[in-house]
Formats: structure tokens, sequence, C-alpha cells
């Protein structure tokens, strides 16, 4: 008596169906909506089921439908003017309406000027209406973004055919709406049939992107050696059951189809005029193509398990990603590219009516303007024969294959015991650097990723912004940025994941007698160098068509490279704070707003590299350092902990808390400034040192507020704000040394004014040093003087010593932090007094050292303030 | 060996997670040169503790030490003298056998050459020969373990942690892993391992602890426990009655 009954074929079609659509909804729920660690005292890693995470991927999914409607509305609107423009300007140059109307009104006016009497009058009027037709015609060619040489070639042509011909020589071209209507489609004759072409040749590339798409990487368990479908394969199912629901999940399940395609389709019919019947004639043809693809891909997922190893399949599912990924951007390109857009115009009016008429685009027929019942039944009758016939053929070819066994052989080796071949390659890499090395090589899916994707998106842009090509050649500092920007890219992908890479595995490295935050730092050390190469080559090809080079180029070029460098360590950074290692499910191990946070940084450095100013230049270099920083002390305090659930590092002092501190500063500054200067009219000098005292003292109330609730231990000492118990060191000695440091500091401060005014060029820059030339102005108060003297020194010393430079001694010898907290120091002063201001950065950080007691460096500060301001009058 | 301290020693060791105590104030020590288990049921503890002593996990109250340093705030020194094998290996994908020898040995700072002699007799004990030109992802589970267990032998520590190291060894396996345990013990190394199996610790070892939901059930020799229950009962009686009553929730 057997318990298990029979299922039927319809049966395990819907079984198979669920499992798709359940499994998808329950990869949607466990969307992490934000850092929410697990509760540990539930051993689970599964997230709960919540209303709240279905209504957001439901709206994501909508906002995503609702892109895809409009990416493709604005496409076809652009597509059916081409397709317009294409016939009628045939000889002619297409230009606006209202430029032709100034054109004829140009060339009428210049024929009466000619028939003028005098010569001098009619040379001057001549000479004013052509300057008037120049300008028209600039304002025309510019509203393409074309490069300055094409720009040029342009204008000539069009001064040349209006010379010869006058106005006969353009032609009105048909303006793309905004968005396309019922009338995108253009009704009748040539047009129609190039715009039908041009969408014939456009969805060609549907089906194979599927295939491709689908049997790449996304496929994960493709080329593991748990397949899903073994498995499945397990249960008394008929064979035929099995694939058929196989291809029915691939058909309709697919949401990335139903998020790009659908609407694109929808649209189609819609700009045919077909109105709301859009909408079913879309559904049809998306069914259609899908079902095409889910059958094919079916098929060969079947044929390539069955007769290739699992490493070839692993190489050829990189290469249908990289050929999914560039049929996707086609796709994507053809919608707002305008060259991609004028070449498929192009051709398709080369295209006979018969072509359209190929089983990859014939459905566009129903949407045909032309089209009447009979050819339109005609289509849909053929359509479904041959998404049947083709599911049906499919079928019968994965049935016979498999017909002798699922797998060509069992077992992880796959009948092939391989000989002992000659191993210990002798590389010159070893540990770590070797092991990254080889899991490149070898993992097909991640040189892919690192190697190939940045090409392939430089090429999307340089295919979707001709003009690309001729700034990075024009101009170095495009280039430069050019390179960091794609050097960045490449970090994106192959630094930030390091961890979340680990997965499994991490067990493995926290058994070494090395600390887990070396092992991290040593990969990126290797992922560094990998960026560099990338970027160190574009750069070279740029500098070899770059025809100007100045030599500022070096300046850009080892920014650049320095920049990409120190970003392999901010994104390693990033992405190890942004990873949960406890977490399995590998799409919920790493947070999406964390690459958000690295594009906001590469776009700031490099629109430093772009700019011109030194200044500015200099000071990113040194917060992006100080950045990477401060984000590797956080990672080696949390690094040991990585595994463990329930216990965090314990708080201390760090560089993060001191630049979060100076950043307050800086901010709180701007915003009193502006409010003082918009509310009181306070003369000059009193607003600032009132906005620098206001600020200092607020940072300081909020941080003694913030440290004091995070009872961190030690605070008061590690600030500097009380002495630690056992330093036996008197006050006197250390108001002794912050006056002796400070007095120092103000010397350097008077020989760096000497040698400015030796220099007569350089007093025009000493005339605008804020402080300097506030004070002549200003009626000097006594107490302004007093709080410029007493209190600016205070907070700032406990902001930029108290804070950043023990936040820096934590981790790293005196030198560094010295150096490292004056120069962040002197980047906050006007340029004038960055040496002077430096100088006394690094005098005040020794006293500090000296003394551990805030007390020496504000007599530091303090005293210098008080001789610069004396000395200046 | 007397007056030697233990090499390891753990005192009031506990994990809570929230209101959930995976291991509550355990202590314990093994001396050099002994094989030591913990036994116990499902859910117990056993591996939490064990990554207690990697330095994995980090204790909420209590000390566990590996000849005298901290299990982790001196991790790194522990690992020298440690050897570790988990329940469950993971490798990395698109590495060999020989791959993952050969990092782990650069890893304990071991050149290629003494790797080779080292390794040389463990691989052909093991059988692991053939495979070790095989991606390490695609072993069988027995396979992943005989090479995680070469991997915790390469640098000869003083100290073998291994988790359930004969879940999932064949036969075979599993007698050169109690023979290779025993040559360990008798040149002075010290084993630690958890295991449910009982008359496998009944065999191997020289002391034994019971956990049961987190706590320390029973410590000591077999004799010892023996005289806590009855003078002759198999190793198995003696669990079931001191694992049943922590179970239960009585004291022990």
């Amino acid at each position: 008596m057997i318990d298990s009954r029979p299922v039927s074929f319809v049966q395990a079609l819907r079984l198979m169906a669920w499992l798709a659509v359940r499994r998808q909804i329950n990869r949607w729920q466990s969307l992490q909506l934000g850092r929410r660690k697990t509760d540990p005292s539930k051993r689970t890693g599964t997230a709960p089921k919540s209303t709240g995470r279905s209504i957001y991927s439901v709206f994501l999914l909508g906002i995503l439908l609702f892109n895809g409607f409009n990416l493709a509305s604005q496409g076809l609107g652009r597509l059916g003017a081409l397709a317009n423009n294409v016939h009628a300007s045939a000889n002619k140059i297409a230009i606006s309406a209202y430029t032709r109307q100034k054109l004829v009104e140009t060339e009428a006016a210049l024929k009466q000027v000619r028939q003028l009497p005098d010569a001098e009058e009619r040379q001057k009027y001549i000479g004013l209406w052509d300057r008037y037709l120049d300008q028209i015609l600039q304002n025309e060619v510019s509203r393409e973004s074309l490069s300055e040489d094409e720009e040029a070639a342009k204008l000539q042509r069009m001064h040349d055919a209006f010379n010869q011909q006058g106005s006969e020589a353009f032609s009105v071209e048909f303006g793309s709406h905004l968005y396309s209507g019922g009338d995108t489609w253009p009704r009748s004759g040539a047009p129609a049939l190039t715009f039908q072409n041009t969408l014939g040749l456009l969805v060609l590339t549907f089906v194979p992107m599927f295939v491709c798409l689908w049997l790449g990487m996304n496929n994960k368990d493709l080329g593991q050696v748990e397949w899903s479908f073994e498995w499945l394969y397990g249960f008394p199912v008929s064979t035929r059951a099995l694939l058929a629901s196989r291809l029915f999940v691939y058909s309709v399940f697919n949401p990335p189809v139903w998020m790009f395609i659908f609407p694109f389709l929808i649209m189609v019919y819609f700009t045919a005029g077909c109105g709301f019947a859009a909408i079913p004639l879309g559904l049809a043809a998306t069914l259609y193509l899908s079902g095409l693809a889910g059958s094919a891909t079916m098929l060969l997922e079947v044929l390539l398990r069955k007769f290739l190893s699992l490493s070839q399949l692993k190489n050829l599912q990189a290469l249908f990603t990289v050929l999914g990924t560039i049929f996707l951007l086609l796709y994507l390109a053809s919608l707002f590219s305008q060259p991609l857009e004028a070449f498929l115009v192009g051709q398709a009016k080369e295209l006979p009516a018969s072509f359209t008429w190929n089983p990859l685009s014939f459905y566009l027929l129903l949407g045909a303007p032309h089209s009447n019942p009979a050819e339109a039944m005609t289509v849909g009758a053929l359509m479904a024969v041959i998404a049947f016939g083709t599911a049906a053929v499919a079928l019968f070819f994965a049935e016979f294959f498999i017909r002798e066994g699922l797998l060509k052989s069992s077992g992880p080796y796959q009948g092939i015991r391989r000989q002992k071949t000659a191993t210990q390659s002798a590389g010159w890499l070893s540990g770590v650097a070797a092991n990254e090395m080889i899991l490149l090589r070898r993992d097909r899916n991640l040189l892919v990723q690192v190697l190939v994707s940045p090409l392939i998106v430089v090429a999307y842009y340089f295919l979707v912004n001709s003009s690309m090509i001729s700034s990075a050649t024009g101009n170095f500092h495009h280039a430069a940025t050019m390179a960091f920007v794609i050097g960045s890219y490449v970090l994106m992908s192959s630094a930030m994941p390091v961890l979340t890479r680990e997965n499994k595995t991490l067990w493995q490295l926290m058994t070494f007698p090395r600390e887990l935050s070396s092992i991290l730092v040593e990969k990126t050390q290797v992922w560094a160098v990998f960026a560099l190469l990338y970027a160190g080559t574009i750069l070279l090809v740029l500098a070899h068509f770059n025809h100007h080079l100045h030599p500022s180029a070096l300046l850009d070029a080892f920014l650049a490279l320095y920049g990409v460098g120190l970003y392999a360590f901010i994104a390693a950074g990033i992405g190890i704070m942004g990873t949960n290692a406890l977490e399995t499910e590998v799409r919920a191990r790493f947070r999406p707003e964390m690459v958000y946070l690295y594009m906001i940084l590469v776009a700031m450095y490099a629109v430093t590299i772009y700019t011109p100013s030194v200044w500015s230049k200099f000071a990113q270099v040194v917060l992006s350092t100080l950045l990477a920083y401060a984000l590797w002390q956080k990672v080696k305090d949390v690094s040991p902990y990585l595994l463990d659930p329930a216990e965090k590092p314990a708080r201390a002092l760090s560089l993060a808390d001191g630049m979060m501190a100076a950043l307050a500063f800086f901010v709180l500054q701007g915003l009193l400034g502006f409010f003082f200067s918009q509310s009181t009219s306070m003369p000059l000098a009193m607003q600032v040192v009132l906005t620098y005292v206001i600020a200092g003292f607020l940072v300081f109330v909020l941080c003694l507020a913030i440290f004091s609730s995070q009872k961190i231990p030690h605070v008061w000492q590690s600030v500097g704000l009380s002495r630690a118990p056992g330093t036996v060191m008197p006050i006197g000695k250390a108001v002794v040394i912050g006056l002796a440091y400070g007095g120092a500091a103000a010397l350097g401060a008077m020989i760096y004014l000497h040698v400015v005014d030796l220099v007569p060029q350089w007093h025009i820059w000493k005339q605008d040093a804020e402080m300097s030339a506030l004070l002549r102005r200003a009626d000097n108060p006594l107490w302004i003087c007093g709080l410029a003297v007493i209190a600016a020194p205070l907070f700032e010393e406990f902001i930029f010593r108290g804070l950043v430079f023990q936040g820096l001694r934590r981790s790293t010898g005196p030198f560094w932090a010295v150096l490292a907290s004056a120069a962040l120091f002197a980047m906050v002063h006007p340029p004038f007094s960055v040496i002077p201001v430096f100088g006394l950065g690094i005098a005040t950080a020794l006293s500090f050292q000296r003394s551990g007691f805030l007390l020496a460096p504000i007599l530091t500060h303090a005293t210098y303030n008080a001789c610069v301001i004396f000395l200046n009058h | 060996m007397q007056g030697a301290p233990p090499l390891v020693e753990i005192n009031n060791l506990s994990k809570v997670y929230g209101s959930f105590e995976a291991v509550k104030d355990i202590t314990l020590s093994v001396s050099a040169g002994k094989i030591f288990a913990l036994l116990g049921p499902n859910g117990a503890g056993k591996t939490t503790t064990i990554r207690m002593l990697m330095g994995i996990l980090v204790p909420t109250s209590g000390t566990a030490r590996i000849d005298g340093l901290d299990c982790f705030q001196d991790r790194v020194e522990v690992k020298r003298r440690v050897g570790y094998l988990p329940d469950e290996p993971v490798f990395y994908d698109y590495l060999r056998g020989s791959e993952v020898i050969r990092f782990s040995g650069e890893m304990h700072g071991l050149t290629r050459q003494e790797l080779g002699t080292r390794t040389e007799s463990l691989i052909t004990r093991l059988e692991l020969g053939d495979a070790l030109e095989e991606f390490a992802v695609n072993y069988s589970k027995g396979m992943k373990k005989k090479l995680a267990l070469v991997c915790a032998m390469l640098h000869d520590p003083a100290l073998l942690i291994l988790d359930e190291p004969t879940n999932g060894l064949d036969p075979f396996a599993t007698r050169v892993l109690h023979e290779l345990i025993r040559e360990k013990a008798a040149t002075g190394k010290t084993i630690f391992f958890s295991t449910h199996l009982l008359d496998q610790a009944e065999k191997l070892c020289s002391q034994i602890a019971i956990v049961a939901k987190g706590r320390l059930a029973a410590h000591g020799t077999l004799e010892e426990l023996r005289a806590r229950v009855s003078s002759d009962s198999s190793l198995e009686e003696i669990f079931f009655s001191v694992a049943g009553e922590s179970n239960s929730g009585s004291t022990p």
C-alpha cells in the first residue's frame, strides 16, 4: 500500500509555479530596510514576514515599472520623430521651426538689402544680417550635444547651404514630444515603414538578452554542485511535467522582463493609437517573447549541465552575462542615445517591408496603423503557434537528451580523477595576496565583474554621450578625472566586497595567528594595486592622445593615482563596516546605502581633480586620507567581534569622533555666519569672532553630552580635560610648557610675516588675509580681542587636540598624529595663514603630548593669538 | 607533569544572548598531554564554548585561557598554539585542496618546503592524495573534514581543538583519526574535542566534561564520573543520568 499519490501534469505545473512565486516573495520580504541585527537569542537568520516589507517591495516594483514606461515613452517619441525626419529631409538639413522662420526672414531681408543703392549702407546692413544669421545658426547647432569640432563643421555646412540655396536648403524637423502619444507612430507611407522596421530591429535583442541573462551569473545554482533541478528530479513526477513547469516558470515568473519589456511593448502599441487595447496586446507580446526565451533557456540549461564540466559551465556563464549585459545596454542606449538612434533609423530605412515578419519581431504588426483585423488575427494565431511549437520542440529535445540520465556522471569528480600535475607553481606572491589572485583567475564571475564590467559601462557612456571622447582627449583634467572614476568603479566590485566575499570561509581566516584586520588590509592592497594598474593604463592612453599637455597634468595624474590607491582603502573600509558577517543569505549581507556613500565620496574627490584650485586639492587629499584612516581605525576595533552576534567593541575615542566634531564646527560656523550677516549689523570682525566662539562652544557642549551619555571609559582623561591619575604634572609646569610652545609658534609666525614682507609679489596675498584686514578695519572693542585670545583657543584645542590628536594617538605614534592633526587644523584656516597655523598646530600638539592636559595647548594657542593680534597693530 | 599549570583554563565562562544563556558558568581545566572530551546533547553549548576558546566569540563573563593567554585579548598568540577543526568546514570556491593547505601553511609562517615534509605522511595516512587536485568545494563531507584536519595539524600545535571530529568520516578515517589523537597525546600535545559519540569518548579520553543546556553537568575522569552514579556503568548510562538531570532542571 503506497501512500504517495501520482500528481497530474497540470498539478505539477501549478506546484512549481507556486514554488517560484513563493521563493520570489520570500526574497522580497527579506529585504533589509535598516540595520536591524537579528535578535541573537532566537537562533535564526530568517527575516519574519512583515507587511511593511511587502509593501515596500511592491512600491519599489511600482517605481521601476513607472520608469520603464517613462523610458519607453521618451525613446519611442524620439524614434518616431527621427523616422519622420529621415524621410522628410532627404537632402536637407533639419532644423527647428523657429530657426527656419528666422532664416526665411533673413533671406528676405538680405534680398532687400542687396538692392540698396548706397554701397556703404549695403555693407553695413549685410554685415548686420550676417551676424544675425550666424547667431541663429549657432543657437541651432548648440541644441545638440556635439563636440567643438563637430559643431564648427556643422556650422560651416549650414552657412554654405544657406549661401547656395537660401532657406530652401533647410526643412523643419519633427519635434519629438516629451511623451509619446497615440500618434507617435507615423501614420502612413515610408515613415511608418521605417518606424516599424526600427522597432523590429530593436526588439531583435530581446530574446537573446533574456536567454543570456537567465543563463548567466544570476542563475546561481546552475554551476553549483548542488543543482536545484536535481533535487526536483527526485520527486515522483514525470520528467515532462518537470521540464514543462521549468519552462513555464522561466517564461512567466521573471520580474526583470515585466519591469523593462512589458512597459516598452505597451508603449509601442499605445503609440500606434490602440489606446487601452495596448495593455492586452503588450501582455500577449511579452508572453510570446518570454515564452520563446523560456523554451530556449530550459533546453540550454539541461544540455549545458549534461555535457559540460562545472568549470567550463561557469566560464560559459560569465560569457553569457557579458553578452546579456551588452544586449541590455544596447536596448537601453537605443532609447536615449542619439547616435545609436540615428544609426538604427538609418538602417531601418533600407530594410524591406518583409523584414518585420521575422519571428522575433512580427508581433509588432499587431499595432501597425494600417493593419486590418484579418492580418491581426493571422499574427495572433501565428504567435500562439510559434510559441507553443517552440515549447514543444524544446521539451522534446530536452527529454530526448536526458532520457538516459540527468547528468553525465555523478559525484564531484565528474568521472575525472586528475593526475597530480606539477604543482608547486612557484608564484612570487604568497599568503593572502596569492590567494586573492588565484581566486580572481578562477572565479570567472569575479573576473567579469572586476575587469569587464567597467569597460562595458565606459563604452556605454561613450555611446550615449559622444562628446565625452573629445573632452577626455582635449583636456587632461577630464582625462585624469575619468581615470580616477574608472579606477574607483573597479574598486567598487573588487575592494568593497572584500569581507562580503568571505561569506562562510571567515572561520579559517580566524584560525591564523594574524589579526583579521591585517589580513583584510593585505587583501585591500592587492585590489589597490589592481585598480592602480587599470587607472594607470587609462591615464597613459589618454595622455598619449592628449595634444596640449600642461605641467599641471602631472599633478592631476598624481592626484588620480593617489586617489585610486586611497579609495581602495575607503571602499574596503566602508564595505567591511557595512557587511553583516553573520548573515548567510548573500543578498542581505551588504547594505546598499554603503554604495551610495562611496559614490558620493568618489564624486567629491573627482571634482577636486577637475577644478584647478590647488588649495582645494590639498584640502581634499588631507581629508580623504584622514577619512580612510578613521574608517580603518573602526575596522580594527570591530573586526575581532565580526562573528559574535551579541558583543560589540568597547567604545573608545576615535579619530572619527574628532573629524565629525571638526565638521560640525565648520558647518555651524557657516550657518551662524549666514545668520549673523542676515540679521544683525555688527562689524565683520565681531561677527567672525562670535561665530567662531559660539560654534566652538556648541560643539564642545554637544561632544561632552554625547561622550558622557555613551559612557566612554576614561574619556575626560583621554580628551585632556583632567589629568590621568599617576601623572604628577603640576599645573604650573603645564602652564610653562604651554607658554613656551606658544612663544615658539608666535616666533615662527613673525618670521613668516617678515619673509612674506620681503617678497613684494606676496603682498597681495597678504592683503586678502582675513585676520589682518578685518582687525585693521574694525573698531576693536577689548572684549572681542579677549574672546579671540581666550575662548576660541579653548574650543579649538578641545576639538583638534583633545579629539583629533588623541583619536589618532590611539592607533599611531606621536609623529604622524602631530602632523596629521596639524594639517587638519591648518586646513580650516584661511589660505594665507596656513603655514604659520600649521606650525601652531605642531606646537600645540607637542605641548599636549608633553603635558597630557588641555591647559597647555590652550595657553599655547592663546599666546599665539595674542602675539599675532599685537603684531598687527 | 604534576606541577605544570593546566594548558586550558576555563573559569566561570558564560555567553548570554539577550535572555538566552547559551553557556553559563563553565569551569574546567585541561592539563598538557591529556585528551579531553566535551560531551553533550545538541544545543548544549559545546560549539559556543569552543568558539570562545578560539576567540571567535567574546565571553559575556568569565575567562578562557590557553597557556596563560586570554583567548580573546591575546588571540593572535593563542592561535599559534592551537589547531582548530570546525564541525562543518567551508572552503573557498575555486581553490584546490593542495592550495588550501599551502595557504594555511603560509599564513602560519611555514615555507613550502617545510609544508611538504610535514604534510606528506599525514596526507598519505588520511588518503587525501588523489583528491588534492580537485576544488575543495566539490569534496564530500568527510573529505572536507580530512582537509580541515590537515590544515589544523600543519603547524604542530600544542593544543588541538576538534569540534565533532569524526562526524562524516568513514571507519578507516575514524581509525586513523583515533590513532593520530593517541600519538599526539603521547608526545605531550593536548587534545580537546567535542562529540556526542559516547563510545568514542569512552575509548579515547582521560577526562570528560558533560554539558547540557549551557551548564556543566559533570566533570572529571571516567572513574570519578562512575563514582557519582554507580560503580560499573558505561559512559552512556552516566551521560543519560547526569544530562537527564540537567535537562529536567534539577541541579547536579
